[in-house]
């Protein structure tokens, strides 16, 4: 008879792809602002829109930050239970 | 930063006539279409508030919910910030003695030309659909004779007096050169 081997999985293995996005987010945020500030030419404009941004970006971060920190990010997820409780749903 | 005063190449009297960029419409059009992406999933929230809230109190859910929408915001106010710089930085400049077409193409591709005014064979102007026509702006294209592709001023305001403009210029530079 098969039995399913024991799949223990962090939660905060999530962080992971979040991380990833956050990177990608970094670097393209910061290529954008050295753009305008290296080729847009001498406006309030361009200094408006990328203290704007740069604000958004800063408010955004903190609200999810109030969020992210109120879970338990040291629960585990059990996939054995997960994968039986649909076999026998299934069945 | 480039500083219109001091113009790269710049000849001796050259000065900046027209100075353009596309159409407030675009900018607008970015603000639409990121308060709708922000607005939709925010009405959404509010309307399924009490089953939201149910997921956001469920273990495992709650924290991939989070994550979910927080990274669903922040990649939604960088193509915001991503279009307008990509507005921001498409540019035409006409001066007194040449054209220069500034035009960013992505993040990472950034393109430009410029064509001296004696050079200019033929310039047109285009408003084309109802909105263009209501608000005055369009397309101007100037045509050199050589084989270069023509540039493109996409989307610019008043393009019947840009391209008046250029013609203008284009006679005044080649009259001087023929005197």
């Amino acid at each position: 008879m098969f039995t399913l081997p024991n799949i223990i999985l962090p939660i905060w293995l999530l962080f992971l792809p979040f991380g990833f996005v956050i990177g990608l987010f970094l670097i393209y945020g910061l290529f954008n602002i050295y753009h305008l500030l290296r080729f847009a030419t001498y406006n309030l404009g361009s200094y408006f829109v990328t203290v704007l941004f740069i604000g958004g970006a800063v408010i955004l971060a903190a609200i999810s930050i109030i969020y992210i920190t109120n879970y338990d990010w040291t629960l585990t997820w059990n996939l054995t239970d997960f994968l039986e409780f649909k076999s026998v749903t299934f069945l | 930063m480039m500083d219109l005063q001091h113009l790269p190449n710049a000849r001796a009297g050259e000065k900046v006539e027209l100075f353009l960029r596309r159409n407030w419409t675009t900018p607008l059009e970015i603000i639409i279409y990121t308060s709708l992406l922000f607005g939709v999933p925010v009405l959404g929230l509010w309307l399924f508030n009490e089953q939201i809230s149910d997921w956001l109190t469920t273990p495992y859910i709650g924290q991939a919910l989070v994550l979910a929408i927080s990274a669903y915001a922040l990649i939604t106010w960088l193509f915001a910030f991503l279009e307008f710089t990509d507005y921001y930085l498409d540019v035409w400049i006409v001066t007194n003695e040449r054209i220069i077409n500034i035009e960013q193409k992505g993040l990472f591709t950034r393109v430009a030309s410029e064509l001296h005014l004696t050079t200019v064979e033929d310039t047109t102007s285009e408003v084309k659909g109802m909105l263009h026509t209501f608000l005055d702006y369009g397309n101007v294209y100037v045509q050199t004779a050589g084989e270069r592709t023509r540039f493109i001023f996409k989307n610019v305001p008043h393009p019947e007096k840009v391209k008046e403009t250029i013609v203008r210029l284009t006679e005044e530079k080649k009259s001087k050169i023929t005197n």
